[in-house]
């Protein structure tokens, strides 16, 4: 490849977070498609809502752009990669937010080992957390209140406890794109709004890419570049 | 040195060895799911040992391979149809129980009646020879040496499977060496503790360490694991019993008891903690 394709290759990734073209996919042993016909480009460092009714296929879409599904038809490239041929890659540089995580009382980690597990993929043996990521660690405590939780076993805190650990594991990767799937089904309608605050502030202090998945639209709609309604599979409007 | 209390001692020391390495394996078998796959396993490990004996070919060899087969044919299965890893065992187990079953029928009545046939079914003391009992430890030492060095993947792993994979996490490969690892343990315990209670040896301390402590458990799972062999040699030798099945009816007692002494020790420790509150500020 000439440097000047590779530069054009370059910048493509440099410029979309996620291109989706005419994409179909299934879950295994079925025969009907989850997602029908997707066209979506999605630029980075953009804040995206995917909304849509129950069964629209919003999880599907961000299970598809993690590699656990596979294209059965039409193109995928998810930070510049083709999928899902470069699915490790890729959820090394992404994070993601189940929906309703929720572990057991008798979860044998506290919220702090939970946390430093996210780091996984990038330790060697034996490596312990660099100075950088402690730095960014103490500073994730503080911005998600969530410091006096640290050494509590993670199966006792609440269900918006347990989402703030988590979303301070997805922030300590330092992922170029954050996906998160039903982010305020645990929290409670006072905390939405705060909540949807502090994801616009995390985009705008580390220049990420969030695509958020929530039927709930109200809280974040102030906060969205781009808003994604799915019905039945398909993309319906894109605004 | 007297004879009998020589192979006491290396009895002792097999059975320590092997409680400990079933006890901590145990609990990342049952931990990561695998509890079925091991028992699969454990089952594929007698059909290779049966075939073994047929045909007059090394025991421990052909019990691993079988061992190891079992658990890729599983998990080809699993991953190539869709299938729950479960159901995938549980089919697996049937097969390789009829491989065996054949095998033992096919197999003449006079080698059948011998000690060897009798080591493979229900396991022997004189089995374990100072090098099985070293080649056991080393494996031991593999699987706490490999439990370190990937702790960060194995304990977000164990966490949760699904996020482990998406933050890239290559749960596949992690998998299979406990399975390789599980296969090479229970290749050589089989003449120790026999392919048919082998199993409990495993699964009992696992369960009893998971459902008592949330911290340590790997060591917990050990410690009861070891326990339980050394209790299973000493009622094996003193009522001249199979060891095999004393090691299992301790493993369960020991498993059991340890359960019951701890559940007993919270109780009373939240009962001391709840009286030292004063009277009406309590819940």
């Amino acid at each position: 490849m000439g440097i000047y394709a590779e530069s054009a290759v370059f910048l493509e990734r440099a410029m979309y977070a996620v291109e989706m073209e005419d994409v179909y996919t299934a879950y295994p042993k079925t025969s009907d498609a989850a997602l029908r016909g997707i066209d979506l480009t999605v630029p980075r460092e953009k804040l995206v809502l995917i909304t849509g009714p129950n069964g629209a296929g919003k999880t599907t879409l961000l299970e598809l752009i993690l590699g656990f599904l596979r294209p059965i038809r039409g193109r995928l490239r998810v930070l510049g990669y083709e999928m899902p041929k470069y699915s490790r890659l890729v959820r090394r540089k992404c994070s993601y937010v189940m929906q309703d995580f929720m572990k057991p009382y008798n979860t044998p980690y506290t919220a702090r080992e939970v946390i430093l597990m996210g780091l996984a993929p990038y330790k060697a043996p034996f490596e312990k957390i660099s100075r950088e990521e402690q730095k960014l660690l103490d500073f994730l405590l503080e911005f998600l209140d969530i410091g006096g939780l640290l050494d509590k076993p993670f199966g006792t805190l609440s269900g918006g406890q347990q989402q703030r650990v988590m979303l301070a594991r997805a922030l300590l990767r330092r992922p170029e794109m954050l996906l998160l799937d039903e982010p305020f089904s645990s929290i409670d309608a006072d905390s939405r709004i705060e909540f949807a605050h502090l994801l616009d502030d995390i985009r705008r202090r580390y220049g990420m890419t969030i695509l958020v998945v929530s039927h709930d639209v109200s809280p974040i709609l102030g906060y969205t570049d781009i808003i994604v309604r799915l019905r039945n599979g398909r993309v319906v409007d894109v605004e | 040195m007297n004879f009998i209390l020589m192979i006491f001692i290396e009895s002792i020391f097999a059975a320590y060895v092997a409680g400990f390495l079933c006890g901590y394996l145990g609990v990342y078998l049952s931990r990561l799911r695998l509890i079925t796959l091991g028992f699969a396993v454990a089952h594929g490990a007698i059909a290779g040992a049966s075939i073994a004996f047929l045909f007059g070919l090394n025991v421990e060899i052909l019990s691993f391979v079988f061992g190891v087969s079992v658990a890729l044919v599983v998990e080809y299965i699993h991953k190539r149809f869709d299938v729950e890893r479960d159901i995938a065992s549980m089919y697996v187990f049937s097969l390789s129980s009829a491989v065996a079953i054949i095998a033992i029928y096919m197999t003449p009545t006079l080698l059948l009646t011998s000690d060897i046939a009798s080591m493979i079914l229900w396991g022997s003391i004189l089995a374990m020879t100072i090098e099985k009992i070293v080649f056991l430890a080393v494996v031991l030492a593999i699987l706490i040496a490999y439990t370190r060095i990937f702790r960060w993947e194995l304990d977000s792993i164990l966490f949760d499977k699904k996020l482990a994979e998406a933050e890239g996490v290559n749960v596949d490969i992690h998998t299979i060496a406990f399975v390789l690892i599980s296969a090479s343990a229970i290749s050589i315990l089989l003449r120790f503790v026999g392919g048919l209670l082998l199993f409990s040896l495993i699964f009992g301390p696992a369960v009893a360490a998971t459902s008592m402590t949330y911290k340590k458990q790997n060591i917990v799972g050990a410690t009861i694991g070891s326990i339980s062999g050394i209790l299973g040699v000493i009622i094996s030798f003193h009522f001249d019993l199979p060891v095999g099945s004393t090691i299992a009816i301790s493993t369960c007692i020991t498993s059991i008891l340890a359960s019951i002494a701890i559940n007993l020790y919270f109780k009373r420790a939240l009962k001391n903690t709840i009286e030292s509150i004063p009277v009406g500020h309590r819940p």
